[in-house]
């Protein structure tokens, strides 16, 4: 939203410093670029590419993920890459989301039934978004990343209220 | 075709005595002889047969009490397989034949860890896709979760998975101290070995330092690379031993994304066998349907329609290509060309939206089917391919001269990452890794399946095995993949899109092997019906395993950021390596 619509051309804003930070936070969403598997064609690389164009918005990867905000769990999790999950999560800097991409991600997908899959990303990291489908297209993490935004805002404004 | 007399003949010179060695159904040549003979086999066949092309175990538990390991072993310049069959009894140790064909190096480490046999003789005895806690999963007495306990199921704690993490920056140099333990073995998950090997724990032909201290210039490190690492193109973790910016030894480690597809396979109708097999090869999913349906259509005897096969082959192709450019653009940003990669996600956008228009998906379409495709080509269909193949061949020549026509580019890939004509050979590889070696192979064109064998198509075929050479086979097997959908869309014969089929089908008992030329090279299809709707052992013959294999092997004495290009260059996809 361009302020000069609301506020009008050449105006002055005063705003609390912590709600610029909030609104700022919500436009760079930076994603890590840390595909696991078929998901991350669709949520990572078509994401990045020219038709879906996520860098409008403000949302491009990165391929470390001390410089990310968002860590996409692009596929299933297993046993041995949960340790590597929670560990990238770790090492992400706070403020940080996640989005669980994906029917893998969110329950264990087509292959929960196997004793070594992880049945669900937020047994492992806090997720804040989940994106169902398998995969999920473009379009959907577009709306996912919306709805990231708009809860990062909401949860500003709750914190302004209190 | 190769005699059973001269594989008579050769055997006897090594004094073996098979226990039987005929035509069996639809696996052609099977040789079965005593565990004790397997090493001795395998030296006397090594100078016939050029490749070991996968192997494969199966719990026959039930059925005589043992455990089946089956050898393929290829003859290329006779265009003929021979299958090798041993039984061992249950938990027994199976001799490694890793000295005879490099090839069975990581195959023979899963095949042990999923039966739950032993391994002697092998150099790095480690399990390879499983962690701890995990039993033999392919074991038929292990059984899969239900729905209610998969909701249930719990990781470990917290406190474990630190311990864990320490364990992570010392594998890939030490054996752990106890092997029981299974904190140390989080990630060498134990030793499939009796006992840890002695010696560095380094794969076979990949160069150490010397021992003497005063040898070396600078300290040498342990560089982990991956999982997350933006050019491994997946999970792969590739533990490098470095000297500077030099890599002096590397190990791959694999199973980041082992979700267990065999064993699933087993649970699954013939049906529902395709759902699985796309989330494996996931870029190139219509090839991989297409070797499970060709593979029940044969046990079954099911008859295509002309027109079902026609199709296949015109999808398989439009994924071929929708696959190569995933692979061509991100190989360009590997070595620092970032436009190549959106001109070339834009050019896959425009085949996505064909496979989409007819299977109704951009990606794990579920269209080959048993019997043949789900839905008929739609007019629409033709007229998008139309538009698109007026563009594409210009296009190809676009990508060439932003990416391989750079000076720079060139000095990046030519040279470097070099495999050898044998050690492609020997390691498996097949596909644009071996066509790139200078091996004359191409299932499409050597044994043709669907319809392949009316296409006209060349095969390319380079000598020198590095990256420029793998990059100018795949840029050319796109061009070819252009003239077959060319050709299928002027000759496609009317007719029926699929048989009719029961709507359970069952497929009596056998044994039988498909292979089809997938995006990355042989991908096979090796299934046991035991006469029921649902298979009794599912294997899946991932090409990208081998392909790692070879990869491995070329990456000591190089620089860090030519490994990244020439990792980039093999294409893997570890949907299919870790299934």
């Amino acid at each position: 939203m361009a302020l000069d619509s609301v506020v009008g051309e050449n105006s002055i804003v005063f705003l609390k410093s912590e709600q610029f930070f909030d609104w700022a936070r919500g436009r760079s969403l930076w994603y890590m670029a840390f595909g696991i598997a078929c998901c991350s064609l669709e949520g990572l690389i078509a994401a990045a590419g020219p038709r879906f164009d996520f860098d409008r918005h403000g949302i491009f990867y990165r391929g470390v993920p001390r410089h990310s905000d968002v860590m996409i769990v692009a596929g299933t999790v297993n046993r041995k890459m949960a340790v590597i999950v929670k560990r990238l999560y770790e090492m992400m800097p706070e403020p940080r989301y996640v989005i669980s991409m994906g029917a893998c991600a969110n329950a264990g997908g087509p292959f929960r039934e196997y004793p070594n899959v992880v049945t669900g990303v937020d047994k492992i990291i806090p997720v804040d978004i989940y994106i169902p489908g398998c995969p999920p297209r473009p379009e959907s993490v577009q709306y996912g990343f919306l709805q990231l935004r708009k809860k990062i805002n909401d949860e500003a404004k709750a914190r302004l209220d209190k | 075709m190769i005699s059973s007399d001269y594989i008579t003949k050769l055997l006897h010179k090594a004094s073996v005595a098979p226990i039987s060695l005929e035509e069996e159904g639809h696996l052609g040549l099977v040789l079965r002889i005593e565990v004790d003979d397997l090493l001795a086999t395998f030296k006397a066949l090594r100078s016939s047969f050029e490749q070991l092309i996968d192997l494969l175990g199966a719990d026959l538990l039930e059925r005589d009490n043992s455990i089946e390991i089956t050898y393929r072993l290829r003859s290329l310049g006779e265009n003929d397989d021979l299958v090798i069959k041993v039984k061992l009894a249950p938990g027994a140790t199976l001799p490694s034949v890793t000295d005879s064909y490099l090839s069975a190096l990581l195959p023979e480490r899963e095949a042990c860890e999923m039966f739950g046999l032993k391994l002697s003789g092998h150099p790095n005895p480690k399990y390879l896709l499983l962690s701890e806690g995990i039993p033999p999963m392919l074991l038929k007495s292990v059984p899969i979760r239900s729905h209610e306990e998969a909701q249930a199921a719990e990781l470990p704690s917290d406190d474990l998975s630190l311990q864990m993490l320490n364990d992570l920056n010392e594998r890939g140099i030490e054996p752990p101290e106890d092997p029981d333990d299974p904190l140390q073995n989080y990630l060498f998950a134990g030793w499939l070995s009796p006992e840890p090997p002695e010696g560095p724990l380094v794969p076979r032909n990949i160069r150490r330092v010397s021992d003497n201290p005063e040898a070396l210039a600078t300290d040498h490190y342990l560089l982990q690379m991956g999982p997350q690492h933006p050019s491994t193109h997946g999970v792969l973790n590739v533990a490098c031993e470095m000297d500077g910016e030099t890599i002096i030894s590397s190990e791959v480690h694999v199973g980041n994304l082992h979700r267990g597809i065999e064993k699933l396979a087993e649970n699954r109708r013939y049906n529902q066998l395709a759902t699985l097999v796309d989330r494996g090869d996931y870029v190139g999913g219509c090839n991989t349907e297409l070797a499970v349906a060709l593979s029940v259509e044969q046990l079954a005897g099911i008859e295509v329609p002309e027109r079902a096969s026609w199709i296949r082959v015109m999808m398989a192709e439009i994924n071929r290509l929708a696959s190569h450019y995933i692979w061509f653009g991100p190989s360009g940003l590997d070595s620092g060309a970032m436009g190549i990669f959106l001109f070339c996600l834009y050019d896959r956008e425009l085949w996505l939206d064909v496979l989409e228009e007819i299977t109704g998906q951009r990606m794990m379409f579920n269209y080959v089917r048993p019997g043949g495709v789900v839905a008929d080509i739609t007019p629409r269909s033709i007229a998008m391919i139309e538009d698109i193949l007026k563009i594409a061949d210009s296009r190809l020549d676009e990508h060439y001269e932003a990416l391989m026509a750079s000076e720079i580019y060139q000095q990046r890939a030519c040279g470097v990452g070099v495999v050898s004509k044998e050690d492609a050979l020997s390691l498996g590889a097949t596909g644009f890794v071996a066509r790139a070696s200078g091996v004359d192979w191409d299932l499409r064109r050597d044994r043709p399946y669907a319809a392949y064998d009316k296409m006209d198509f060349d095969v390319m075929v380079a000598d020198t095995g590095d990256i420029w050479a793998r990059m100018v086979c795949r840029l050319d097997e796109m061009r070819q993949s252009l003239r077959i959908i060319r050709q299928c869309l002027d000759g496609m014969p009317k007719g029926d899109f699929t048989a009719k089929l029961p709507r359970v089908l069952r497929v009596p008992e056998g044994e039988c092997y498909v292979p089809v030329e997938s995006t990355r090279g042989e991908m096979g299809v090796h299934i046991y019906s035991d006469g029921t709707d649902k298979p009794y052992r599912m294997r899946y013959r991932p090409p990208t395993l081998y392909s790692l294999m070879t990869a491995d092997l070329t990456l000591p004495g190089l620089f860090l950021a030519d490994a990244i290009v020439t990792l980039g260059s093999f294409d893997f996809c570890f949907g299919e390596i870790d299934r």
